[in-house]
């Protein structure tokens, strides 16, 4: 127990500590790196909700991220609202449209549900880019105004990054209690197995769309956060390749645990600044990485390097019992044939 | 009257390009149960094969046939590298290897050949039938041609031949068939070459009418997504349909609606057969297995 207490401590420790030096980083480009990781972390945790603890594949999350950048885009430029009213639409909104995502598709498994939510995207795409009237098209929305928190002008990236690390660690600290929590169990019995879960009395219809619901909320707030940070936004930001690269960070990372999409979001915003020395062949080595990295580690960094650690530090046995309760295989079959 | 009949001519034209892709994609999912979004990139490929070879004096016909052989050689290679180690793991890790795939092969024609639009030109190109008011470009008719042939054929090696035996039952259930004696690895690797050549023909023959660029295949992977849930996964009758409906789905929402929703509008009705009927149209109903 008090194990665990340090542990927590420690963890919360880390965050404020965070918080506070993020009010020091000097460098600018550093900053702006830094503030785009955090964006992407929250995005990152948001597509962990449905991949990681729910099993259902998205692959159109950059539409609920770009509704929620164009409705605080919107109602600030058009309609004159304060920031924060407009984020607390745009979260409300976004997670509407996930529920509305959420009806048909929670039906789909796999593939077709990959398919739909690729759909989904492509369509919040195409309606940003054509609705010239609301959306400005191509040309995107200029002079969102920058939120200021308690007097705090947030327009001045140490404030900002401090202010998007607090938001960060506490969506952790969130989703981790919900985790936690007789949703999160009921989430893990779904993923394992539908119909153990339908048996045992679990609505699965209803807690998939509260996955959705959830899922498309969160990343509409980081929408929100983006807008607000960039106070500009135009359609590209939002596209299939924001999409692929989401889902990719969190399977890279290690779905379905906390740390794993963090970690994830770390090594690919450091990846990508790194590969920026090579210009042009940037991101064909990051199709190259990519794919290595889902061919030789599978199951994610993270479970990959714990469970490396964790039998570098016990014995033998312990280690065999780690392997057969990572394959995923394992005991499957048994419950299909 | 005219306008009507111009649009669906156009629209089946594209249809035909649409269902020989999806063909591949089917087929694929069919055997190794991979959504394949490199698919389109291997159209790229054969487009960009097609053009090089044209480049050479090469006989335009000789070269759409050699453009199926350097898709069918790379999709090998890629195939051993990328798909062949993940053919035990979850099927999400080959999406997303594929996903990996398509970003690779992307950018490495945007490095290689630079990212400007190229022009292939040939005989069929340039000329055009008109009929009762409707005008259609030889070029078009040759893709309805070809590709009505090829899907002809991939039927027929389906239904009738040895392999296509194989490739059913492999698709069925691979367990089943390994015990049979059917080498489902072999099965696999041949499948996906088969697949992603057939598309490689399809990027060669709209080489001359939309031109050559490295990320031309993006929208042609989501084009044949949507005709593969619409005709239903790994069935090919319905792959062939569903090419010819998306086709005139998009070209009369490009003649009556607006050009620039043509994509949303296309994506709204895979929404709908997804709602109503998500195990494709033309497909029969199976409940799922306990």
């Amino acid at each position: 127990m008090t194990k665990t207490r340090l542990f927590y401590t420690a963890i919360t420790i880390l965050c404020i500590v965070c918080s506070i030096a993020s009010l020091y980083i000097q460098n600018l480009y550093l900053l702006r790196v830094f503030i785009l990781a955090a964006i992407t972390a929250i995005l990152a945790l948001s597509v962990n909700i449905l991949v990681g603890y729910t099993g259902q594949i998205s692959l159109g999350h950059a539409g609920f991220f770009g509704i929620g950048a164009y409705m605080v885009g919107i109602l600030n430029v058009n309609y004159h609202l304060s920031f924060w009213l407009c984020m607390v639409i745009a979260v409300l909104f976004s997670g509407l449209m996930g529920l509305i995502l959420g009806l048909p598709t929670t039906k789909l498994k796999g593939h077709f549900l990959g398919i739909a939510t690729l759909g989904f995207g492509v369509i919040v795409n195409g309606v940003l880019n054509n609705w010239m009237q609301v959306t400005g098209g191509p040309q995107g929305i200029r002079d969102i105004q920058s939120p200021t928190l308690f007097s705090i002008p947030l327009e001045y990236g140490n404030y900002f990054l401090g202010f998007i690390v607090a938001c960060l660690s506490l969506l952790v600290l969130v989703i981790y209690l919900l985790i936690k929590s007789p949703v999160g169990r009921a989430w893990s019995c779904l993923k394992q197995d539908e119909i153990t879960a339908y048996v045992t009395g679990i609505h699965v219809y209803r807690y998939k769309l509260l996955a959705f619901t959830l899922s498309g909320g969160i990343a509409g707030f980081a929408g929100a956060l983006f807008a607000g940070y960039m106070t500009f936004i135009s359609p590209d930001t939002f596209d299939l390749n924001q999409s692929i690269s989401i889902i990719t960070t969190v399977i890279l990372g290690g779905s379905g645990t906390i740390a794993g999409p963090l970690l994830g979001t770390a090594l690919l915003s450091f990846l990508n600044e790194w590969l920026r020395n090579f210009d042009e062949l940037r991101l064909v080595i990051y199709g190259v990485i990519l794919v290595a990295v889902i061919v030789f580690i599978p199951e994610g960094i993270y479970p990959f390097f714990k469970n490396k650690i964790i039998s570098l530090f016990s014995r033998r046995k312990r280690v065999n019992q780690l392997k057969t309760s990572i394959d995923p295989h394992a005991g499957k079959d048994a419950v299909n044939e | 009257m005219t306008e009507f009949i111009q649009i669906i001519v156009n629209g089946m034209a594209n249809g035909a390009l649409y269902a020989l892709i999806a063909l591949g994609l089917t087929l694929i999912y069919g055997v190794m149960n991979l959504s394949n979004f490199a698919q389109g990139e291997f159209a790229m490929i054969g487009a960009f094969g097609t053009y090089f070879l044209m480049q050479m004096h090469m006989n335009y016909m000789l070269a759409i046939i050699l453009s199926f052989i350097i898709a069918g050689l790379i999709g090998f290679v890629i195939h051993i590298l990328a798909f062949h180690p993940l053919r035990k793991s979850e099927p999400l890790n080959m999406m997303l290897s594929s996903l990996g795939v398509s970003v690779f092969l992307v950018n490495l024609s945007q490095y290689l050949f630079s990212p400007n639009p190229k022009v292939v030109s040939n005989s069929f190109s340039e000329k055009s039938i008109q009929a009762f008011g409707v005008f259609l470009s030889e070029q078009r008719i040759l893709i309805v041609i070809v590709s009505l042939i090829l899907c002809g054929f991939t039927y027929w090696l389906l239904e009738r031949s040895k392999f296509g035996r194989s490739v059913r039952a492999a698709s069925l259930d691979p367990d089943t068939a390994t015990l049979y004696g059917i080498p489902t690895n072999r099965i696999a690797f041949l499948t996906f070459i088969f697949g992603v050549a057939l598309t490689g023909i399809a990027g060669g023959l709209t080489a001359p009418i939309y031109n050559v660029y490295p990320t031309m295949g993006i929208s042609l992977t989501l084009k044949a997504f949507v005709v593969v849930v619409l005709g239903g996964m790994g069935n090919i009758p319905g792959a062939i349909m569903g090419g010819f409906i998306v086709g005139l789905i998009e070209s009369f929402s490009a003649g009556y609606i607006s050009t620039a929703f043509q994509d949303v509008i296309v994506f709204s009705a895979l929404f709908l057969v997804l709602i109503i009927k998500p195990e494709g149209i033309l497909s029969k109903v199976q409940g799922e297995k306990v």
